[in-house]
C-alpha cells in the first residue's frame, strides 16, 4: 500500500511471569492499521486480543518488537511523551456500567477531559464543544446532568464515545463496544461508528469475539489463538476463503439467523484430541487441528502471504478441510 | 400428544406494575421452544415463575395457571414444590462464572443435587456424576469431579452446570442463556450438546435467548416476547420468513448481517 500505517506492531510480544510459569500472552504479532479504516482482531477468551490493544496503547509493557504510531516508535517512549500521545488514541472498554463514574454525572465524565488535556479552555468553549460532541452521537445534551443509572446502556456508551470524541484522536481502540448491548441497540451504535469513521477519517481497532459485527465494520479481520495471529486477510477474502482451521472452526460456528441456512450447516469442532496443550516449539494450533502431521508439533509455523496471511505448514491442504462452505454439508 | 408444561394466562405483578402479562405457553416432550425478548422483556421472570422462585416480597403471580406434567405448580406447597425443582423441571443458569459454588469441589456440588428417589437404578450417585460428566464431553471425568470451579473453563463449568441439571433425570430443562457467556466455538459445542440430549432422553426444553441467531439454529418453535407479553410465538420458520408482528420485525431487521457471511454459507 502506498499510504503509511496509521499505526503498526512489529513482532510484537507481551510476557507476563507469574511464580510459577511465563505465559505467552501476545506472541510475535505484526499487524497494521491505516487512517479512516478498520482493523478487527477476533477470537476466543483469553487469545490475547485485549493484552495487544493494551500493549498498542502503551498500557501495556513489551517484552520484544517495536510499536509506531503514526511513524515514531512509541514503544520506548518516556512517560510525559505516551501522555502527550494520548490525545490521539482513545480507547472504548467493554462494559460502560464500570467505565463510568457511579457518583459523578454524566457531564462530569465530558469536563474531565478538558481539565486533563485541555486546561486552557474557558468554561464558554468547553460546553460548546460538549455539545457539539453530544449531538455527534446523537445524545440530547440534557442529559448532562444524569447520573449512569440513569442512563440506559445503548446511551451510556454512546456517553463513552462521545468522552474519546472530544480529544479528536486518530486512532479509536474499541475492546467489545457492543458486547454489553441488546441486539437492537447494536446495530445504531454499530452505524454511529462507521458514521463518525467516515466523517472524521479515525482508524479504529475493533477488538470482539463475534465474526458477525466484525464482518459488518472491519476491512482487514485477523484471527488470534492463543496469542498469535494465525489469519490475516481483508474481511471478503477471510469470510470467503478461509484457511487455517481455526478460522474455518470459527466462522462454522457463527449461528446465522436463518433456520432453512442453519439446517445445511453444520459447526466444525475442532476440540483438543491430546492434553496436555503443547507448548514450546511447533504449532499451537496441533492438538486441535484434524490434519496435524509430525512437522507441526516441532516447528513453528511462520505466518506467510502478502495480503492473505496464514501461519499454517500446509494451508493447501487444510483449505479442502471444510470445502471452503462455513460447515455447510455439501 | 400432551403438553408437558402448559402456561395459561400468567400475570405477575409488582406491587404497581404488571411485569407479565398473560403470558400463555406450551412446551412438549421432545421439543425445543425459544422464548425470545431483549432485556428486561420478563424472559428470566417467566423462568422462575415456572421454578417457584419469584422473591415473593416484590412480586406475586395474580392470576393465571402453570401446568407441568398436568399439575397445577401454582397450588402446590413449597414441600412438594422442592420435590420438582431440580428433579423433575431442572434449570441451568446463565452465568456459569457465578453460578457454581466456589468453594465446593466439583464432586460435592453435582452429589449435593442428587436425590436418591428419582433413582431405581443400580449406579452409585459417583458412578452417575462420571457418566454424566463424560455425556457432556469431558475426557477425563474424574480429574474434574475433584476440580474446583476456578480451575475450570467458562464452558467447561458450563457444561458442569448442565451435567448438574441432568443428574435426576429430568422431564423439562429451562436453560436461560445457557450460551451468553461462553466463544462462539464453545457456544455452538453446547447447543448441539442439548440438540443431542433432546433426542436421547425426550427433553422438553425451553431456551431463554436474545440471540435470534440461536433460534434459527436450535429451536423447533419459538415465542417473541417484548415488556411482558408474547407479541407472536409459531414455528421458527414461520416467526423468521413471515413475521406477523412489527415487533418481529424490528427485531429480525436489527440483525447485523455481513453479507459475505451468509453468501458464503449458502
Amino acid at each position: 500500500m502506498t499510504t503509511s500505517p496509521l499505526f503498526e506492531l512489529d513482532r510484537v510480544s507481551v510476557t507476563f511471569t507469574t511464580a510459577k510459569a511465563t505465559v505467552r500472552a501476545v506472541h510475535q504479532v505484526s499487524l497494521q492499521g491505516y487512517k479512516g479504516k478498520t482493523l478487527g482482531i477476533v477470537g476466543e477468551s483469553g487469545s490475547g486480543k485485549s493484552t495487544l490493544a493494551k500493549a498498542l496503547l502503551q498500557l501495556e509493557t513489551i517484552s520484544s518488537g517495536k510499536i509506531f504510531f503514526q511513524n515514531t516508535v512509541i514503544s520506548s517512549a518516556n512517560s510525559q511523551s505516551i501522555r502527550k500521545l494520548r490525545r490521539h488514541m482513545q480507547l472504548i472498554f467493554q462494559d460502560p456500567d464500570s467505565t463510568l463514574n457511579p457518583r459523578q454525572t454524566a457531564g462530569w465524565h465530558l469536563q474531565e477531559v478538558f481539565s486533563v488535556h485541555f486546561p486552557e479552555l474557558t468554561q464558554e468553549e468547553r460546553a460548546k464543544k460538549i455539545e457539539a460532541v453530544l449531538e455527534t452521537v446523537h445524545l440530547d445534551p440534557s442529559l448532562q446532568d444524569r447520573y449512569h443509572f440513569e442512563l440506559s446502556g445503548g446511551q451510556k456508551q454512546r456517553l463513552i464515545i462521545a468522552r474519546a470524541l472530544i480529544l479528536s484522536p486518530s486512532l479509536m481502540v474499541l475492546d467489545e463496544p457492543l458486547s454489553s448491548l441488546d441486539a437492537t441497540l447494536r446495530k445504531s451504535i454499530l452505524f454511529l461508528l462507521k458514521e463518525l469513521q467516515t466523517k472524521t477519517q479515525m482508524g479504529y481497532l475493533f477488538i470482539t469475539h463475534d465474526l458477525s459485527t466484525l464482518g459488518a465494520i472491519a476491512d482487514t479481520v485477523a484471527v488470534m489463538y492463543r496469542g498469535s495471529v494465525v489469519e490475516c486477510a481483508s474481511t471478503q477474502d477471510l469470510y470467503l476463503r478461509p484457511i487455517h482451521p481455526y478460522t474455518q472452526s470459527l466462522l462454522s460456528c457463527i449461528p446465522i439467523a436463518d433456520p432453512d441456512l442453519e439446517k445445511k450447516r453444520s459447526p466444525l469442532f475442532l476440540p483438543a484430541t491430546s492434553t496436555p496443550i503443547p507448548t514450546g516449539q511447533g504449532c499451537l494450533f496441533a492438538h486441535r487441528c484434524p490434519l496435524a502431521k509430525p512437522l507441526c508439533y516441532t516447528s513453528e509455523p511462520i505466518s506467510e502471504g502478502t495480503s492473505h496471511t496464514v501461519a499454517c505448514h500446509y494451508p493447501e491442504e487444510v483449505e479442502a478441510l471444510t470445502g471452503s462452505c462455513h460447515g455447510c454439508s455439501r | 400428544m400432551s403438553h408437558l408444561l402448559k402456561v395459561d394466562n400468567l400475570v405477575v405483578e409488582a406491587r404497581t406494575t404488571t411485569i407479565i402479562d398473560k403470558v400463555c405457553l406450551e412446551v412438549s416432550e421432545n421439543e425445543i421452544v425459544a422464548l425470545v425478548g431483549e432485556s428486561g422483556s420478563g424472559k428470566s421472570m417467566i423462568a422462575r415463575s415456572i421454578m417457584g422462585l419469584l422473591p415473593s416480597e416484590q412480586l406475586s403471580i395474580s392470576s393465571g395457571s402453570i401446568r407441568f406434567q398436568d399439575q397445577n405448580l401454582l397450588s402446590l406447597k413449597e414441600q412438594s414444590m422442592r420435590k420438582i425443582r431440580g428433579r423433575s423441571i431442572a434449570y441451568i443458569p446463565q452465568a456459569p462464572l457465578t453460578a457454581l459454588n466456589p468453594m465446593m469441589s466439583i464432586e460435592r456440588q453435582l452429589l449435593e443435587s442428587f436425590d436418591p428417589q428419582f433413582h431405581k437404578r443400580t449406579e452409585s450417585p459417583k458412578e452417575r456424576a462420571v457418566a454424566l460428566l463424560k455425556r457432556v464431553g469431558f475426557l477425563d471425568p474424574s480429574r474434574v469431579m475433584k476440580s474446583m470451579p476456578y480451575q475450570l473453563s467458562g464452558g467447561m463449568r458450563q457444561r458442569v452446570l448442565i451435567a448438574i441439571s441432568l443428574m435426576n433425570d429430568p422431564k423439562l430443562l429451562i436453560a436461560d442463556e445457557p450460551t451468553t457467556a461462553l466463544d462462539v466455538t464453545l457456544q455452538a459445542e453446547i447447543l448441539d450438546l442439548l440438540q443431542d440430549l433432546r433426542k436421547e432422553y425426550g427433553l422438553g426444553i425451553l431456551f431463554i435467548t436474545h440471540d435470534l441467531g440461536i433460534v434459527a439454529r436450535s429451536a423447533d418453535r419459538g415465542y417473541i416476547l417484548q415488556s411482558g407479553k408474547t407479541v407472536e410465538s409459531g414455528l421458527t420458520h414461520d416467526l423468521f420468513y413471515n413475521p406477523e408482528e412489527e415487533y418481529t420485525k424490528t427485531l429480525i431487521a436489527s440483525l447485523i448481517h455481513h453479507p459475505t457471511l451468509t453468501a458464503a454459507a449458502v
